[in-house]
């Protein structure tokens, strides 16, 4: 451990929280299948929808890389009707009930949602949900609403993630 | 160290010329031309000759010759060494007094310390025999043996900081001195001569570089003077840098008539020059010059009278009027009867960095510390590590205590100096806030201002931050365990009070600070303000607690775990190399690149093979963004009632209620680490006494007579509205529908509540909870009655914000 411990001490390669985060939702493209009428062309858009915690490091990490030979291209929105043209997207500050209202939006279509640690952002019907520094698993995942969606994720993702089942004192 | 003597007069009737008969014509001729030269001190004309007939025949008075012409060179004394010392070494030769001298300096110079007394001790022997006494000269070796002791004691201290040369695009084959850097290492400005030793007059200029990703120095580029023209008879160099990177000082000058100015930079340009006052500058020489971190102290250098003999150090005091007050000589602790020069006062504020040809110096300057202790500066210690016989000046540290740079001429002939970094690995527990400021939507930096109050003493720090302009960003160190109150005024926002909590720490860490204040509009009205923090800590020495966390669960993962390793290594490996093999913007590109890389490589491996403890690890050692939101809305609407007072030590200032920022939260235990949202509003909105409400908006929706559909041109302020409720946890509306006196009462109560209850359906519709609004029909207006009945058939929505206890 002593190798970590005073590398990492020296500030050489600690990556910031957005950093890593950017890194996971490149990967978790990698890892999930859309139905194959979504991915009709070659790039993965990935909407950040209005408060964008990543500022220049998103662009840094997905320009120029290409995930299950698709390229990226990103884009920053404060309309609704602008998510329906791409296939990630994302939400960091936002109020419950706009939550609500656009998960119930994009409901069904082809369209997967990640939350950046948005307190029941997969019980509210969200699909990826990053979970705060030092919790027991770094991400939660909705299968059913993946499902939903038409979004196949892989096990080995699923393995890593806390997994997360609609409520069930619905009625 | 000065060789400029009159070595000729000494004669060589003590030396034999036995050889002179195995040389033949020309070999003799070009000796009588070679000690020709040599008389007549054309000592670079002579050398080659002497060199060849060296080649020759063993002539001692020729080995003796030749090292008295290299050392009157300039860069290549020290290669005398070899002559005087074989000839030293001859027993049955007398050889002149003023040799011992000289080999002396030259071993002193090249750290043979035991052998440079033995020399000068000779020297001071013989030459006190003789009736020709050479007082200079017996002075300096009197010197010298001291510098000698010193070494000797100081040398043998072993250190453990590491030393090393920047490399290119710093340091060229040119000189580069007198490097500066900003508390957070990321500016660095120095100078560079170029054509010392070649040309007549070297060019010098003030670079300026910054750090890049992957923590290499980017090319530098020169800085240039606004309104050059102005100064082009005079000399300009570099004199001083604030901690912040805000303030840059220069000296300008004709010869040792130098003063100092302030100015700031603009990309490539210093502007705002301005000369610094009287108190500072005099018709003596001002040089170098270090600003404290807080702004409220200026040391600097001037050989003006009533000093300690040569160059000292002197201190003044920023004044109410921020003007820089009457300056006091820091004293005989600090000033010798030598010269003190390239003060830095250390962000801790306790520490002064100088170097000084007096105290215990190993030879020329030498870097010596001194720390402030109840008032009283201590007894300089000689650095020691970084320190050479030659001159060691310009010494710089960033604000952990850390990273220092200097320069010197240590291992470099042509007396070019080169910019050196040391490591010191004995950080000092500070925290550095590294913030950008920005204002309005879209958030941009502006002219904003910065108090500091010291909340436990009530004090105001003196300082007051001015975020640049341009970029918005402003540093700041504080000591730790304190809490402070920022105080940030901008004109076109209320004065916003944000609470800083510095834990206590015995190390030093990194604060990223992101301020941003944004209007919040409602139908062409301000009526309130958002303000954002987000901090993110870069805390050097968490990682350690994170790794203790999960070695617990190691042994029962040994697979994971060595996976794991191997894999940073390789994380590892690839910065370091990248740092070693500095190089082109390509390469630091590359460098980037393949970080980036590396972590998208970590993740997709651990995903593959279902590692999570890889993650854990990743996740443990992560910078965090911890970011405070809170919405000011004014009341009443109006900005001007908005204002709360605050009492902070004497002072009574008015500010938008305070915000506690979250500072200390990187340092809890990971157990207390859950972020936790701020607690919802659960008060009931209908329940509030109308007394808690603050309203900040009214909006008024007109009625055709007997209608109570929503006209259509109502829609989009509703949208507005809708947008601000969703928005903000604690705003709620009052939804009051009114009729006009026509008609019946009873039908114009149910007409009324109609209206009222088609505008609570809205809301709801567009996902507003119930609870927050308050709908209600109150029938015939009370208003207008006599008047314009339009404006009674109307349903008026009140926002307001529920004021929390």
């Amino acid at each position: 451990m002593l190798v970590v411990a005073a590398s990492m001490s020296k500030g050489m390669c600690q990556y910031s929280e957005y950093e890593v985060k950017a890194a996971y939702i490149f990967n978790f493209a990698k890892f999930l299948e859309w139905p194959t009428s979504k991915l009709n062309n070659d790039t993965i858009i990935l909407a950040i929808y209005k408060d964008d915690p990543f500022g220049v490091v998103i662009e840094k990490t997905m320009v120029g890389r290409k995930a299950n030979n698709k390229v990226w291209k990103i884009v920053r929105t404060n309309k609704l009707k602008d998510l329906d043209n791409c296939q990630i997207a994302f939400f960091s500050d936002i109020q419950k009930y706009e939550l609500v209202k656009i998960l119930d939006h994009l409901n069904s279509k082809p369209i997967l949602t990640i939350g950046d640690e948005i307190i029941d952002f997969c019980e509210l019907g969200g699909t990826i949900n990053f979970t705060p520094q030092f919790s027991e698993y770094q991400f939660e995942i909705n299968n059913e609403i993946a499902k939903a969606h038409r979004i196949v994720i892989s096990h080995k993702l699923l393995l890593l993630a806390k997994i997360v089942t609609n409520s069930e004192d619905e009625f | 160290m000065n060789f400029i003597r009159n070595i000729l007069l000494v004669l060589f009737l003590m030396l034999t010329l036995e050889n002179w008969a195995q040389l033949n014509s020309s070999e003799k001729r070009m000796l009588k031309n070679a000690n020709s030269y040599f008389e007549h001190e054309e000592f670079d004309k002579a050398l080659p000759l002497f060199l060849k007939i060296n080649e020759v025949t063993v002539d001692y008075s020729v080995k003796y010759r030749i090292g008295a012409c290299y050392l009157n060179t300039i860069y290549y004394k020290l290669k005398a060494i070899a002559f005087f010392e074989e000839i030293s070494k001859e027993e049955s030769i007398e050889i002149p007094t003023i040799v011992h001298y000289d080999l002396g300096i030259l071993f002193h110079y090249t750290y043979r310390f035991d052998e440079a007394i033995d020399q000068l001790s000779k020297f001071i022997q013989l030459s006190s025999q003789n009736e020709n006494l050479d007082k200079a000269n017996i002075a300096n070796a009197k010197k010298t043996i001291g510098y000698c002791k010193n070494a000797i004691e100081i040398t043998t201290v072993p250190f453990k900081a590491e030393i090393d040369v920047l490399r290119h695009p710093i340091n060229t084959m040119e000189s580069e001195y007198c490097p500066m850097i900003t508390a957070d290492e990321q500016t660095m400005v120095y100078m560079r001569a170029v054509g010392l030793g070649k040309l007549e007059n070297p060019v010098t200029s003030i670079m300026i570089s910054h750090k890049e990703s992957g923590n290499i120095w980017g090319n530098p580029i020169p800085l240039t003077l606004e309104n050059s023209v102005k100064y082009a008879k005079l000399s300009v160099s570099l004199a001083g840098l604030s901690p912040d990177g805000q303030t840059i000082f220069i000296n300008i000058g004709i010869g040792l008539n130098q003063d100092i100015y302030s100015g700031a930079i603009k990309q490539s340009k210093i502007v705002e020059i301005k000369k610094l006052n009287k108190n500072i500058n005099t018709n003596f020489y001002e040089g170098r010059v270090s600003i404290s971190s807080d702004g409220t102290e200026l040391y600097f250098v001037s050989d003006r009278p009533g000093g300690f003999g040569g160059t000292d150090i002197y201190k003044s005091i920023r004044n109410r009027r921020g003007d820089w007050g009457a300056p006091i000589n820091l004293g005989e602790v600090i000033n010798t009867q030598y010269n003190e020069n390239s003060p830095f006062k250390h962000p801790d504020n306790v520490t002064i960095f100088f170097s000084s040809e007096g105290h215990k110096t190993i030879g020329g300057n030498d870097i010596f510390k001194s720390k402030i202790e109840n008032g009283f500066w201590n007894e300089p210690e000689n650095l020691g590590f970084p320190n050479s016989t030659k001159d060691d000046l310009y010494f710089a540290l960033n604000a952990n205590g850390q990273i220092g740079y200097f320069s010197t001429s240590k291992n470099n002939i042509y007396n070019k100096h080169n910019i050196f970094k040391v490591n010191l690995k004995d950080p000092i527990p500070l925290t550095l806030v590294k913030g950008v400021i920005k204002l309005g939507n879209p958030p941009k930096p502006g002219k904003v201002e910065i108090k500091v109050y010291d909340k436990e003493t009530g004090l105001k720090v003196k300082y007051i931050y001015n975020p640049s302009p341009e970029t918005g960003k402003y540093l700041m160190i504080f000591p730790p365990a304190k809490n402070y109150d920022l105080v940030i005024s901008s004109g076109e926002f209320l004065p916003q009070l944000i609470n800083v909590y510095i834990p206590y720490q015995t190390y030093f860490y990194e604060l990223y600070q992101e301020i941003l204040l944004e209007p919040i509009n409602l139908q062409n009205n301000t009526i309130g303000e958002k303000i954002t923090v987000n901090n993110t800590f870069y805390d050097l020495y968490k990682t350690y607690e994170a790794d203790s966390i999960l070695l617990d669960d190691l042994p029962k993962q040994p697979k994971y775990y060595d996976h794991l390793l191997e894999l940073v290594e390789n994380i590892i490996q690839t910065s370091d190399t990248m740092r070693i093999n500095y190089a082109s913007t390509d390469n630091l590109k590359q460098h980037e690149k393949n970080n980036v890389e590396s972590l998208l490589n970590l993740i997709e491996q651990a995903i593959e093979t279902s590692d999570p403890v890889t993650l854990s690890i990743l996740d443990a050692n992560t910078r965090q963004k911890d970011k405070i939101k809170e919405t000011h809305f004014y009341v009443d609407g109006d900005k001007s009632k908005s204002l709360q007072m605050q009492i902070i030590g004497t002072d009574t200032i008015y500010t938008a209620p305070p915000i506690k920022s979250m500072s200390a939260t990187s340092l809890l235990p990971a157990s207390t680490l859950i972020k936790t949202e701020k607690p919802l509003v659960e008060s009931n909105f209908k329940l509030s006494a109308p007394s808690k409400r603050n309203y900040i908006h009214k909006y008024v929706v007109y009625y055709d007579i007997n209608k109570d559909k929503i006209p259509k041109s109502a829609t989009k302020d509703l949208e507005d509205i809708t947008q601000i409720i969703i928005n903000n946890q604690a705003i709620g509306i009052e939804v009051s529908g009114f009729t006009d006196s026509q008609g019946e009462k009873r039908y114009n109560l149910s007409l009324s509540r109609k209206r009222a209850q088609k505008v609570l359906k809205y809301f709801i519709d567009n996902n507003i909870e119930q609870n927050k609004i308050i709908a209600k029909g109150f029938g015939e207006a009370e208003d207008h009655k006599s008047g314009n009945s339009d404006k009674q058939r109307r349903v008026e929505i009140n926002v307001f914000e529920l004021k929390q206890e």
